[in-house]
């Protein structure tokens, strides 16, 4: 029980400060209170593809931000003990899903990022940013098993309770 | 599901209530009733037994199989 108010508190205190951030950029940065830059490459200089880099990665982190927000849903039901709830295996998949669409965009990000550095000769060939892609990934990956998983149990559970 | 339960007409041939039965096989009457209804998914062969020893009859007078 302990963790699950644990679990609960820690993924609705990431919700909160995931959204705000979002929040920021949609409406602060337009207006030019914050600074972009990238790799050190003022925002005046940018090419398209700067652009492109900027927007999927916004497009990546808002598709993070709504798994964490199924997340939380998953969250409130485990807290009232309804693990084996038809919502729970529902909004773990769908955390799942947009959870993976979410490592993939960073994928993309990261390897749109390399070609970048690579056309401005800073060449690297390991980048700590690829880890957190895969590891997204494979936590999404995981949910949308565990939530199958759920599935299962709920319907043993079903047959087990229908046998008389 | 083409298997129907015809605990109610052997309780009515024997004069018994539901929940007389469900006290002497030990089952609840919600889950008597859940069995009567044809809402159970499966039955313990060991409830099977206890139905047909306390009211005296065959499997067969108990389930049936329909054709849908």
């Amino acid at each position: 029980m302990k963790q699950n108010i644990l679990f609960k508190t820690l993924v609705d205190i990431l919700f909160i400060f995931q959204s705000v951030g979002i929040i920021g950029i949609i409406f602060i940065m337009p207006f030019g209170v914050a600074k972009i830059n990238m790799m050190d490459f003022p925002v005046e200089d940018w090419t398209w593809i700067h652009w492109v880099i900027v927007i999927v990665s916004l497009i990546g982190y808002i598709i993070f931000v709504v798994g964490l927000y199924h997340l939380r849903k998953v969250a409130r039901h485990l807290l009232s003990n309804k693990y084996f709830d038809l919502k729970v295996v529902t909004h773990l998949k769908k955390s799942g899903n947009y959870f993976v669409a979410s490592g993939i965009f960073s994928f993309v990000v990261f390897l749109a990022v390399w070609i970048v550095k690579l056309t401005m000769s800073h060449i690297s060939l390991y980048d700590s940013d690829v880890m957190l892609s895969f590891f997204l990934i494979m936590v999404g990956l995981f949910f949308i098993i565990q939530s199958e998983v759920i599935l299962n149990a709920k319907n043993f559970k079903d047959d087990s309770e229908l046998t008389i | 599901m083409p298997i129907t339960i015809n605990l109610d007409v052997i309780l009515e041939k024997r004069g018994m209530r539901s929940n007389e039965l469900a006290d002497i096989i030990g089952i609840t009457t919600a889950n008597l009733s859940i069995l009567k209804t044809g809402k159970a998914r499966a039955i313990r062969f060991s409830t099977l037994e206890a139905i047909c020893e306390a009211l005296d009859c065959q499997p067969a007078d108990i389930l049936e199989y329909i054709k849908d």
